[in-house]
């Protein structure tokens, strides 16, 4: 078992620091001046430029050094805890990402709940009127709001529950994840995942259903409810709960319309803006937390399968 | 009830109202002003008042007090400089302090706060980009910026009295540091650490409000007022908040569902229609163009450009960029900014013309589109107005002329190593005070931002040059200044520099029962310790 | 021999006859044919010239003279639809081919090899699809693409290639490029995942008959068995990079002017939709429509090829 581990985690530690190296190289290799191009943004001319001033700057960071040394320091202070400091803000990398990875965690998780108790339920339901007018009417509604771009339909409501049905105001900000300004956000996160969620349990309960045991449990006479209960549900929700948990990661990456919608500072939005400010630090951990977040859930579910079916673990 | 009760007791109630600020007589008994902006970047959110631009400058007038300001009728003001006066060579300038400016620690502020506070400024520790245009021609200046030397030595502080010696004569220097930019800090402070403006540190502040709350997490912050305030009026607003907002939509939304008074940033062009007590136009001077490249082929050859300035309608170009039914604007027919006193109206630069413009085109070294090499062209920015003024002008390349080898980014960084080639980009020749002869040299002369940056890259014409630097040395409220400003605008347009896109009217958006928010060409809103909220 | 043969034919009879009672995939093999058709033959099929800009019509709602209306700068909104619905179609084509063909071959190398170069390239696999794919994109917008736009302009001053200039390629082959190539993941795996378990069945087949030829079992077997969940990845891969070229317009990168998209013409609309709402509907409702298509079309595809699941 720990040996299942241990060969697991080097892998992923050697799968990071190679996405790590490469990030680091197109942004060496790529970008252009980093400081310049943050001078120029805000000063809009290059008149104003000033040499001097960009020199002093990138010796502070380090950037004219070699790549190979660039990035070995960088890995070694990481390692020590030491993230950098972001360019623009000047202020120190973890500090900064801490309060926000914790938003769009407590987001994620709150989203999938809901959709766990929303998309669940409704999946089943569809699948067991598999093609009849109710299966037809919940697939087709929750792919049609899922179809339009979540930019298109997170404006719209916002602007229709602030303006049109003034129920709400326009949420700004981040109050805790208990105060009502969050269950637009959270409504609109979750009819733009949802789909997932339905559709796999939907497809799991089909695919058990017509399974050659469970016919031979309701030909031995067994009541539907009971064949339901005892049969089917168990085997087809295990690898929609699975699911729900990669859902949830992808989330802390991915809400990033979501929070630029509707202003959440949280981790997505954090790492949009370090690509367009160009600012490496922020950059770099953005990736190295993204990439760490996934990591970590493949190993979980990794284990977890390892518990559920055993005949994995040579994988 | 003795006497000595009724006495003491009426002493109190007079050194109460004595402190009591005197509210106007129709001030609401909430003074709480709201205020949000829309963010160019999470990470500007600071107060740093060193760094001289940026979207901070927005609002550390509510901080910090200039040394003068121009007015929104663009009249000079002072503010913590009472009195100013030069030589007559216009090398030695001497201000005096208002007598009774202090900090917000009680302490007073005095010449060595100017000083150090500009020495601070000059320090390129402090990012401040634009301080060159303002003191560089200050004696020592440069030791300074080169950080030899954290001392200028051309600026002496006096007790109470600045004297700021000058390398070369400049009549009009009081009026280039006549702005929210050049806010005198506590020099001992800011010398310490650049970090000196977070609230932990305890910073002084010479305005009517302090920082008092900051969260650059959220990107929320608070004002309160100033309890050594040292002008006689004000400060009114018990609070301000403030917070940063995504987008000008959001702005609006924000505006009709009463959560904010005031923007700092333009909310979107919708609030307009529904709201049009927010707008009030705010006296700006500049207004964006399209500048061409003279360094890069094909936009080297003055009749390419002559070609490519005439394809365009000079009314649809606005029209396309700023539709009227979206915004209020302006439609300058030349550079001159139509807010600066010698302004001509009779001036035109040119019509539309497409037969002459392909005439040009076929006189060009380039004898017609098929020959001309690739023009790349970028807006500079992702605003759609000015996205909406380059499409419209490449069509009509391709409409008028047949040119069809065109590459559109949205930004000259993403050219790459061709960056230097771009044939068209875009810029505002913008001026915090309105003088036209300064305003005409940032545009035309050879050492200004247009002509030697990134626009036209190493324009150079002699005689625009001669006339200009004759202008600087006259007096501002001489005639030959505008005169001669004047004759430098004819020629610089002669030699089709640009496409002029059109000015629409920025607004101070606040709403009506917010009073005395001012805006004068400086953007930040000055004399912000008049404000306060009307009943309403 | 010959009765394999009968047999997979009537399989695919049958197929075919579920896919056609199955009425929403039908409404979506529709839907998805009208795309095509629109996204070859539109310049045929638009009434106006996608470039062609009328300024004094601008802003203009749906009228007899523009059935969509117009957009800011006086274009006539359904021809610009017209144009991005090819746009649209190049953009799937191009991130679904490249992934289609990196997956597959990856798959393959990795699943008829085993051992150690089985694990080497699943261990590339998984670290690709860790990466955001959205971020990737922009990032490599705002670091790569400006040296290899450099790069096409060199090729193009020594070859004289013109098919150097066209901008349009290149930022297609550039940013979404980009998104081919962390995309192939899902298909490397349904190949891999496919030929192991025909192995397995091969194994206990070979023990039986010894000798037959591992290669051409593995050809019967495979290539019908990974027809159907490749086909279903295809197509809900096509409304994804559809949904992908609109979301990254919208974040500012993509697709330049005067090309048009329909989500740079989304991302256009969002300064203006409140007092000009079909600059928003119009292609945020085609989108959405092509996605339902796709994925209903997916979806049938699958219910035909997987009996299974529908026998009730």
């Amino acid at each position: 078992m720990l040996n299942f581990i241990f060969i697991r985690i080097i892998r992923w530690s050697t799968g990071l620091l190679l996405v790590l190296l490469v990030s680091y190289a197109m942004m060496f290799y790529g970008g252009g001046d980093p400081i310049k191009q943050m001078f120029l943004d805000e000063l809009g001319n290059t008149q104003y430029l000033d040499q001097t001033m960009i020199d002093s700057e990138r010796d502070k960071f380090g950037l004219n050094d070699p790549f190979i040394i660039q990035f070995k320091r960088y890995i070694f202070n990481v390692l020590q805890g030491d993230w950098g400091t972001s360019f623009r803000s000047q202020r120190p990398v973890l500090e900064m990402i801490k309060p926000r990875l914790w938003i769009s965690m407590q987001l994620g998780f709150a989203a999938t709940i809901v959709m766990a108790i929303l998309g669940i339920p409704l999946g089943i339901i569809a699948s067991l009127n598999h093609n009849k007018w109710l299966d037809l009417s919940i697939i087709g509604t929750i792919i049609t709001l899922n179809a339009i771009p979540v930019f298109v339909t997170g404006p719209i409501l916002l602007l229709f529950f602030v303006l049109v049905v003034p129920i709400m105001n326009v949420p700004y900000g981040w109050d805790g994840i208990l105060n009502t300004q969050v269950i637009l956000p959270i409504a609109v996160i979750v009819i733009s995942t949802i789909p997932i969620i339905l559709r796999q349990t939907r497809a799991s309960m089909l695919e058990i259903m017509n399974e050659d045991y469970v016919r031979t449990a309701r030909a031995k006479g067994l009541s539907e409810k009971k064949v339901i209960l005892k049969h089917i549900l168990k085997p087809a929700l295990t690898p929609v709960i699975t699911s729900l948990g990669l859902v949830m990661i992808t989330l802390v990456n991915g809400a990033l319309f979501v929070e630029l919608i509707f202003n959440i500072p949280g981790f997505g939005k954090m790492s949009i803006d370090a690509i367009w400010d160009v600012d490496h630090p922020l950059i770099m951990s953005t990736v190295l937390v993204g990439t760490l977040i996934v990591m970590f859930s493949n190993l979980v579910v990794d284990i977890i399968y390892f518990f559920l079916d055993p005949r994995i673990a040579d994988g | 009830m003795n006497k000595f009760n009724i006495v003491f007791l009426s002493l109190i109630f007079l050194s109460f109202n004595l402190f009591a600020k005197s509210l106007p007589s129709d001030a609401a008994s909430s003074q709480v002003l709201r205020i949000a902006t829309s963010s160019a970047g999470e990470n500007s959110f600071i107060f740093t008042g060193l760094s001289g631009g940026g979207d901070h400058q927005n609002w550390q007038s509510f901080l910090w007090v200039p040394p003068m300001y121009f007015d929104e009728n663009k009249k000079l003001q002072a503010g913590v400089f009472s009195e100013w006066k030069s030589n007559s060579e216009f090398t030695k300038w001497t201000f005096t302090i208002d007598s009774r400016a202090k900090f917000s620690d009680g302490s007073k502020l005095t010449a060595q706060d100017a000083k150090d506070t500009w020495e601070a400024m000059a320090n390129p520790d402090s990012r401040n980009g634009r301080i060159v245009g303002y003191i560089g021609n200050v004696k020592g200046f440069e030791a300074a910026r080169n950080k030899k030397t954290e001392k200028i030595s051309g600026i002496v502080a006096n007790g109470s009295k600045v004297v700021v010696n000058l390398n070369n004569p400049d009549p009009i220097f009081h009026w280039r540091i006549s702005t929210a930019h050049m806010n005198i800090v506590k020099g001992s402070q800011a010398k310490k650490s650049f970090d000196y403006w977070k609230p932990r540190n305890k910073p002084a502040y010479s305005g009517p409000y302090m920082l008092t709350k900051y969260n650059p997490d959220q990107n929320t912050a608070t004002f309160t007022p100033n309890p050594n305030w040292w002008m006689d009026e004000g400060p009114y607003l018990d609070k301000i908040t403030f917070q940063f907002v995504n987008d000008g939509d959001t702005l609006s939304a924000m505006f009709q569902n009463n959560q904010i008074d005031l923007s700092m940033q333009q909310p979107s062009p919708i609030l307009k229609k529904i709201m049009p007590d927010v707008f009030e136009p705010a006296p700006r001077i500049g207004f964006n163009s399209f500048w061409f490249n003279v360094s890069a082929k094909p936009t080297d050859d003055p009749l390419v450009r002559k070609a490519l300035v005439l394809a365009v309608n000079p009314f649809e170009i606005y029209k396309a960029a700023f539709p009227k039914s979206q915004f209020e604007s302006l439609m300058p027919r030349q550079f001159m900014d139509p807010n600066l006193q010698c302004y001509d109206d009779s001036i035109v630069y040119y019509n539309y013309d497409p037969d002459a413009a392909r005439a040009a085109l076929k006189a060009s070294s380039y004898g017609g589109a098929s020959n001309l090499p690739k023009l790349r062209v970028t807006p500079r920015a992702t605003w759609p107005p000015l996205k909406r003024g380059m499409e419209y002008a490449m069509e009509q390349w391709r409409k008028v002329l047949g040119i069809v080898n065109v590459e559109f980014k949205d930004r000259p960084k993403n050219f790459g190593a061709d960056e230097k080639k771009v044939n068209v980009s875009r810029d505002d020749v913008a001026a915090r005070f309105p003088d036209p002869a300064v305003y005409v040299f940032k545009g035309t002369h050879s050492t200004g931002p247009i002509a030697s940056g990134s626009m036209m890259r190493a324009y150079n014409n002699s005689k625009i040059d001669i006339l200009l630097d004759e202008a600087m040395m006259v007096e501002p409220t001489h005639p030959k200044r505008c005169a001669l400003a004047h004759e430098a605008q004819r020629l610089f347009l002669n030699d089709w520099p640009m496409i002029i896109l059109g000015k629409p009217l920025e607004s101070i958006n606040r709403r009506s029962y917010v009073k005395n928010v001012f805006s004068g060409p400086d953007i930040a809103r000055h004399a912000t310790w008049k404000i306060y909220i009307a009943k309403h | 021999m010959g009765d394999l043969k009968n047999k997979s034919k009537s399989l695919r009879d049958i197929a075919l006859k579920r896919l056609l009672n199955n009425y929403l995939a039908l409404v979506g093999f529709v839907i998805v044919i009208i795309f095509f058709v629109f996204a070859i033959f539109g310049t045929i099929l638009a009434p106006y010239d996608f470039l062609s800009q009328n300024i004094d019509r601008a802003l203009e709602g749906p009228s007899k003279d523009y059935i969509l209306g117009t957009d800011p700068m006086g274009r006539d909104v359904f021809s610009r639809m017209v144009f991005g619905a090819r746009t649209a179609a190049i953009v799937a084509f191009t991130t679904t081919i490249i992934s289609l063909i990196l997956g597959v071959f990856i798959g393959t190398i990795a699943g008829f090899s085993g051992g150690k170069i089985d694990a080497f390239l699943m261990w590339i696999t998984d670290i690709t699809m860790s990466v955001p794919g959205l971020l990737l994109a922009i990032l490599i917008n705002a670091t790569i693409k400006p040296p290899i736009s450099s790069l096409f302009d060199a090729l193009y001053q020594s070859t004289e290639n013109t098919i150097f200039l066209n901008t349009y390629m290149i930022d297609f082959v550039i940013v979404f490029g980009a998104i081919a190539l962390i995309s192939w993941p899902s298909y490397a795996r349904i190949v891999r995942g496919q030929i192991l378990s025909v192995k397995q069945q091969i194994y206990v087949e070979a023990a039986v008959s010894m000798g037959a030829n591992l290669t051409h079992l593995m050809k019967r077997h495979l290539i019908p068995n990974s027809i159907g969940p490749v086909v279903v990845a295809v197509t809900q891969g096509i409304g994804g990079a559809i949904l992908l070229e609109s979301s990254l317009s919208f974040l500012g990168v993509g697709v330049q002017p005067p090309n048009a998209s329909w989500g740079s013409m989304l991302s256009d609309s969002l300064t203006l939709w409140r007092s000009f709402p079909h600059l928003m509907i119009v292609p945020a409702i085609t989108i959405g429509i092509i996605q339902i298509a796709f994925i209903f079309l997916g979806d049938g595809i699958n219910d035909a090829l997987n009996p299974k699941q529908t026998r009730r």
